[in-house]
């Protein structure tokens, strides 16, 4: 088979393409998206709504407990109230950039330049999951190890409390793979999206 | 804008399912893909000011939309069902020119989303220049990408 013949069967399969029905434009008008990508967006919106929910119902509370009742706790309490708080106001967050760009286009551009565009936003899903991670996990081992230091009675006993040495281990073991957890997690969720883009990226890179 | 919009797509949907089989050859959901890249054509139709060729611009906005359509999906990868009814499920055609045309699509199917892209405006006769402009490369590296896809799918059609 040579190029022509390559032209001339892309034309031969498509020979006997049937008519295709008219465009019914009302339709095309009145909907924002099709079935599927309404679907998507939905879903995502769903998303945000519960972790909207989540936060006005956590807001209301501390509200209430706070500033109605006058509460005051001690800080080992507020300790896991305030994670808490942190992980709905990151979760959130981070849904609503995704919404961002799952609504995003760049249909005018050229191919290559949506394809730039699209990678541009991705970077900003990453960034935004990895400093809201980091600040999360970091918060909760800081927490945590504040909370242990006081119950030893603070950092003088630290290394003369063998039983706690162990913890302390884990606990530099913690901070130092949080990043690369946070990361591999990340490429891990969009594996297939980075392959896609890069093989289309490598695709259209100048060829000698 | 209404009428000269439905005439443009009523001459051009051969162009529009030719996309949709390259990207989306034997998906159940083809026909809902079709629909999203006629509706994105409508919402683009008034930024388009004749600065290229009304087929380019189609092209154009069809081609992005139908990898769009892809990244959307690896973003919410949980795999989203709609019923048969919801959807135009299209009857597959049976014989030996459609054992070509499956031959033909699964040859260009192996291809990266970007690559499609090429073949498919080189098949539809377009000019290294054009094709160059739709893709955002030059010229001349659309010749040696041309070439080298070609070659790829022949060995691909010879072998099958």
């Amino acid at each position: 088979m040579d190029n022509d013949e390559l032209m001339s069967m892309w034309r031969d399969v498509h020979i006997n393409d049937q008519e295709y029905d008219k465009i019914n434009i009302d339709e095309v008008k009145g909907l924002k998206h099709s079935k599927i990508i309404s679907k998507i967006i939905a879903d995502q919106k769903l998303k945000m709504l519960l972790y909207s929910i989540f936060l006005a119902v956590y807001c209301g509370l501390m509200t209430y407990a706070f500033i109605y009742l006058g509460l005051h706790l001690s800080v080992n309490a507020m300790l896991p109230l305030s994670v808490a708080g942190l992980f709905i106001v990151i979760k959130l967050t981070s849904e609503i950039y995704r919404y961002i760009v799952i609504n995003s286009t760049a249909d005018n551009k050229s191919i290559k330049e949506s394809l730039m565009f699209f990678q541009m936003e991705l970077n900003t899903i990453k960034k935004v999951d990895f400093l809201s991670g980091l600040f999360f996990y970091y918060s909760f081992a800081i927490g945590t190890s504040y909370l242990y230091l006081k119950d030893i009675g603070g950092v003088k006993n630290l290394f003369t409390v063998s039983d706690l040495l162990p913890f302390l281990f884990i606990l530099i073991l913690m901070l130092l793979f949080i990043p690369w957890l946070i990361k591999y997690q990340h490429n891990q969720r969009y594996k297939k999206l980075y392959e896609s883009l890069s093989e289309s990226s490598s695709s259209l890179k100048e060829e000698p | 804008m209404e009428k000269e919009f439905i005439e443009l797509v009523n001459k051009h949907q051969g162009i529009l399912h030719k996309i949709c089989n390259v990207y989306f050859y034997g998906n159940p959901y083809s026909g809902d893909y079709y629909q999203e890249i006629l509706i994105r054509l409508w919402k683009s139709y008034s930024g388009f000011k004749n600065q290229s060729a009304v087929s380019t611009w189609i092209y154009r906005v069809a081609l992005n939309t139908a990898i769009d359509i892809i990244r959307k999906q690896y973003i919410r990868p949980k795999f989203i069902e709609l019923s048969r009814n919801e959807l135009n499920i299209p009857t597959v055609e049976t014989g030996h020119e459609s054992d070509q045309k499956d031959k033909m699509y699964r040859a260009i199917n192996t291809l990266p989303d970007a690559e499609k892209a090429i073949i498919i405006l080189y098949l539809e006769g377009y000019e290294y220049k054009e094709i160059a402009g739709i893709i955002g490369i030059s010229e001349s590296n659309t010749g040696v990408k041309i070439n080298r896809i070609k070659h790829q799918l022949i060995k691909l059609l010879g072998n099958g």
